[in-house]
């Protein structure tokens, strides 16, 4: 592992940070993110809540005191209230209209490296000072970003990335049927895109620590508006029924000898969610690496590794739900604890 | 940049001024006969992802959306609109009706038409603001 220093950037560093604040003030977005001071936060219910609403999500954060898990829940209740017209025509990366992207693998990508709205360069500390109004005027951007290809896409081309296989004619849904093991590649991404982000990040952790061996590079972070297009029932031609804000991201693992042809071929993984959660998309990345290769655990089978693991353990609604269901009264079981205690304590003492 | 198909007004409508559209849907119900074969519903669509990884595809969440069918002068009207939003939604599903009845057509147009011209410059002003932030680092 090694990092390279660069330098430079500094009048890009002040326009994300100035779009960052501008983000949460509400002028980046205007009506396509109604309640800017909570985006993040509304972002993040949703994509594990499993239902973009951005109404909902800002109702059920009012509701809940602010407590995330339980705003999941209420999107997540109300989901199974909905009836479902059908399932949107794919989102393709490569159609996101990007907000931000950046690559750690390669420094000049097609496109460019693309701050964003960010808050990567912002100093954590409290201030009593107004921002200090740094801000690049829009005249100054060299190229219109858009839709922009994968940083990966010239390593694909070149046949080094390695395509596993995988045997599904259609994605399985999680919500309709309990999947069960070994898990079809999309129920697991499936529940990972709608993952607890803490839940996921502490598993992914756990690979980079002591429990595994992935230490990938970004090959694609990006963040932007995709488009939900369906068919109109009455022209059976194509419609547009909004746009949602995703995050989107591609890791590099290691290399290893493609089973397909025995060639050595860069594994990569792939992260994908509701609303902007860089965190949370990387943290998918990298579980999807530990899960596809688990031979980068450490005796292959590193938690991160195990899919039965990440599977039940993930779900913010669930765990939670479990957790504090301990609450319910429980006094017919614990009489019956406490009547196993006394005869074991009789035999014991 | 003029040109509007029936299929870009579920689109264009939901960024039109939204008093604007369900006025012109009150003058559309005036002139025609509007049936409502299906009140403003929540419904969800799925959304499938394209996985880069496998070429294959899976689900990542849903989406709330409000419907709404109808009838304007026999001809079936729908719209399908993001989140929570009852009028918005019966009113854009009777200028769909409308529009394929050919009942205040150019007005129904000319809506779409300001949103599309309001889209485009608040992308412009967005794609902007984004650019100013693309860097180019020089290695040390």
């Amino acid at each position: 592992m090694s990092y390279v220093a660069v330098k430079g950037g500094i009048d890009a560093i002040r326009a994300s940070r100035s779009l960052y604040r501008k983000m949460l003030a509400g002028g980046f977005f205007g009506d396509e993110a109604p309640h800017p001071t909570q985006l993040l936060a509304i972002d993040r219910i949703m994509s594990e809540g499993a239902l973009y609403s951005q109404q909902l999500a800002r109702q059920a954060i009012d509701e809940a005191g602010g407590d995330l898990l339980e705003a999941a829940f209420y999107l997540r209740a109300h989901r199974s209230t909905c009836r479902r017209a059908g399932v949107a025509d794919p989102i393709e990366t490569g159609d996101i209209r990007c907000m931000r992207r950046i690559s750690a693998t390669f420094k000049d990508i097609v496109g460019g490296q693309v701050l964003g709205p960010s808050s990567d360069y912002l100093v954590k500390l409290f201030s009593r000072e107004q921002p200090d109004g740094e801000y690049c005027p829009p005249g100054s951007a060299q190229t219109p970003v858009q839709r922009l290809p994968s940083a990966l896409g010239e390593l694909r081309k070149q046949g080094m990335i390695m395509v596993p296989e995988v045997y599904e004619e259609s994605p399985f849904d999680i919500t309709r049927y309990s999947p069960q093991s070994p898990y079809p590649r999309s129920a697991l991404m499936q529940m990972m895109a709608r993952g607890e982000t803490g839940a996921m990040l502490a598993f992914a952790y756990t690979s980079m620590r002591g429990y595994g061996d992935v230490h990938p590079t970004i090959g694609d972070l990006r963040l932007g508006m995709a488009e939900v297009t369906c068919t109109h029932p009455f022209t059976g031609n194509r419609v547009r029924v909004g746009e949602i804000r995703v995050t989107a991201v591609e890791t590099v693992g290691a290399f290893k000898k493609d089973p397909a042809d025995g060639k050595l071929r860069l594994a990569t993984g792939f992260g994908f969610c509701f609303g902007f959660n860089e965190t949370k998309a990387i943290a998918m990345s990298i579980l999807d690496l530990a899960l596809t290769y688990p031979g980068y655990s450490i005796g292959e089978s590193g938690p991160a590794a195990s899919s039965e693991m990440i599977m039940h353990h993930i779900d913010g609604v669930e765990s939670m739900g479990f957790t504090n269901h301990f609450k319910l009264p429980h006094y017919v079981t614990f009489q019956a604890d406490l009547q196993t205690y006394a005869r074991a304590k009789k035999h014991h003492d | 940049m003029d040109t509007i198909t029936r299929e870009d007004l579920n689109d264009l409508l939901q960024e039109a001024d939204p008093a604007a559209v369900l006025r012109l849907a009150e003058q559309v119900g005036k002139r025609a006969t509007v049936r409502i074969l299906q009140h403003p519903t929540q419904e969800t669509l799925m959304v499938q992802v394209n996985d880069p990884i496998t070429h294959g595809r899976f689900y990542s969440g849903e989406v709330l959306a409000t419907s709404s069918v109808v009838q304007v002068n026999g001809t079936n009207g729908w719209a399908m609109v993001m989140d929570d939003n009852p009028e918005l939604s019966l009113s854009m599903a009777i200028l769909d009706g409308a529009w394929g009845d050919g009942c205040r057509k150019e007005q129904i147009r000319e809506l779409a038409l300001q949103a599309k011209k309001a889209r485009f410059l608040r992308q412009q002003r967005q794609q902007a603001e984004v650019a100013a932030t693309a860097v180019k680092f020089d290695l040390m």
